[in-house]
């Protein structure tokens, strides 16, 4: 980890009086892939919106490439390059691929009228990119037609469109088949080769190990553990600290790396 | 997944709004099977009566008050794609109705009295849009509220009475607006050109597409940055600019303004939606369709009164096409 693309300083967030995620400081470098690892509950999916800038957090600073930013919402988060694949995809499911790939940043002219030949065109493309083969697909496909985890290969074709820095990745794998698993590890990988950053979010410990550089376990809203691949060395380790935390709510890094 | 096999590029790349007439027809085969049905009803009506029915007059007649459907049932697609429903447009197209006629009649031009009845139209729409965003009311409930206020409205501000406007018909604005080609209304033509420019925004301009997503699932709307509140002020905005400019022309046309103006319409706009093949779940809907729509329910509703049959039997018309029309969409899904 050269330099820290996403800092995040005493984030807090409360919905009502349940402290969703509280004092959480971490951070991402450039070029790695990092896990959100944590029970249901544990804060991550709170952790994830409060960067992707659908949620404001209450208390705390949000640092990208060393800058504080004042207001953080889905375009800033946008435009500085964070492209967020959601636990429900974000897709409307009685449009074609195209218009899901494109939603919201349609390829327009001055006017804001689509070219709509360029935008099937290039749908097209990274549908054969992202592995899409069967010939019954087109880019006038409706999404609901689709799979579960065709439907997650588009929301990831949409990331991979706008060359984005940091992907987050929510429980990309949760409703995937194990072919399909291993076709969306391949895509962070080559998402990381071309210099992207991924955070994968996950209660999956050996899906996260297989795919992850460092890893970050939350437990009740807080960070209980960072660690990398080389600290913990196997992944027998990583599940006993979950197994720790589960039972005891406590757990220290150096105990279990002994 | 893996066995099937690869798609050669471009090979079925086709793109729906120009796959052609076969495509035309597919798409919209609820709405022109509405509108064969009304052929039918109309060569019935030819057999039993042709002597009216092959008078060209008959015709006419109906082209007069098919701009008006036009306009009010294609903008309101913007509407049912969004998942929502407007239905203070028939109290709009009074309001509109009054300020042009109000401002004519106090010497001013029928331009400004245009832009005057626009921009009483963008002010609904402006109310709508506040009630149902900021105060989260229901859009069937905050505008049936409007439909009420409004026409209360129009009401007090002219007292209840009339406003008579004789020489309307001899400035130019009237020439543009509501004068004849031949024996065809120029109106015909507003009202295809502004449904052409609805096509363009809800079929070919981003904003279309932000309407389409919205109305299909919000909440993939508001992760991805789409301007949700600003797209939904926009159609409500475009609907009460398309009611007062529908008001316009009802007022040219009648050269009186009426307090009741509009309020004939607010039932047989919404059936030449659905006839058209816009179903109330967003997401879904046809520009097209409801055009043609539109020239289903114009022809029935004036045909039948040109025949010289009783008002009521419109409405009997109206039943069975709707029912039956429907009753087509519902086979059409699996």
């Amino acid at each position: 980890m050269s330099d820290t693309l996403l800092e995040l300083i005493n984030i807090s967030k409360a919905f009502g009086s349940i402290e969703a995620v509280r004092d959480v400081n971490m951070c991402v470098g450039k070029n790695e892939i990092v896990a959100l690892l944590g029970d249901n509950g544990a804060g991550k999916s709170t952790l994830i919106n409060i960067i992707a800038g659908v949620f404001q957090p209450d208390g705390g600073e949000l640092h990208w490439k060393g800058q504080r930013t004042n207001r953080w919402d889905v375009r800033s988060g946008r435009v500085a390059g964070i492209e967020t694949v959601f636990q429900n995809k974000a897709l409307a499911l009685n449009q074609n691929i195209t218009t899901n790939i494109f939603m919201g940043r349609e390829l327009t002219n001055w006017l804001g009228f689509i070219h709509h030949k360029k935008q099937h065109a290039e749908a097209d493309r990274l549908m054969r990119e992202i592995g899409f083969t069967s010939s019954l697909i087109s880019p006038y496909s409706k999404v609901g037609t689709l799979s579960g985890g065709e439907q997650q290969g588009i929301a990831i074709a949409r990331a991979l469109h706008f060359r984005s820095q940091l992907i987050l990745l929510d429980e990309p794998t949760s409703a995937l088949s194990l072919v399909e698993t291993n076709k969306v590890f391949a895509f962070s990988r080559k998402a990381k080769s071309e210099g992207t950053s991924v955070l994968f979010i996950s209660h999956n410990i050996y899906h996260a190990f297989d795919l992850c550089d460092r890893f970050i376990i939350l437990d009740r809203g807080t960070v209980m553990v960072q660690a990398t691949k080389q600290d913990l060395g196997s992944v027998d380790k990583l599940v006993k600290i979950m197994e720790t935390l589960a039972k005891s709510g406590k757990v220290s890094l150096e105990g279990h790396l002994g | 997944m893996s066995t099937n096999q690869i798609t050669p590029p471009g090979l079925t790349v086709v793109h729906p709004l120009t796959d052609g007439l076969a495509g035309f027809m597919r798409r919209n085969r609820n709405p022109i099977g509405a509108f064969v049905m009304m052929l039918v009803f109309l060569g019935l009506m030819i057999a039993s009566n042709s002597r009216v029915f092959l008078n060209p007059l008959a015709y006419t007649s109906v082209l007069t008050t098919l701009p008006i459907i036009i306009l009010m049932a294609t903008s309101l697609v913007f509407m049912t794609t969004g998942g929502v429903i407007d239905l203070s447009y028939a109290s709009t197209i009074a309001l509109g109705a009054w300020g042009f006629a109000i401002l004519v009649k106090n010497g001013y031009s029928p331009f400004a009295g245009l832009v005057f009845a626009i921009l009483l139209g963008a002010l609904v729409g402006l109310i709508n849009s506040m009630l149902i965003l900021r105060f989260r009311l229901q859009s069937l409930i905050a505008t049936l509220g409007m439909l009420f206020f409004t026409r209360g409205a129009v009401n007090i501000l002219s007292d209840g009475k009339s406003i008579p406007l004789p020489n309307i018909q001899d400035t130019f604005f009237y020439q543009v607006c509501c004068g004849k080609i031949g024996i065809v209304p120029i109106q015909i033509f507003w009202g295809l050109g502004f449904a052409t420019v609805t096509w363009l925004l809800y079929s070919w301009h981003s904003l279309g597409s932000h309407i389409h997503i919205i109305g299909d699932n919000e909440e993939s709307a508001r992760s991805m940055g789409i301007a949700i509140n600003r797209v939904k002020t926009f159609t409500y905005v475009y609907v009460g600019v398309a009611s007062a400019i529908a008001g316009v022309f009802i007022v040219s046309i009648l050269t009186t303004f009426w307090p009741n103006t509009g309020e004939g319409y607010l039932l047989v706009i919404l059936a030449a939606i659905f006839v058209g093949g816009n179903p109330l779940i967003g997401g879904v809907g046809t520009v097209v369709g409801a055009l043609i729509g539109s020239f289903t329910v114009g022809f029935i509703e004036t045909g039948i009164i040109a025949a010289g049959l009783d008002g009521f039997y419109t409405r009997f018309a109206f039943g069975i096409v709707l029912i039956v029309s429907l009753l087509g969409f519902r086979t059409q899904k699996r």
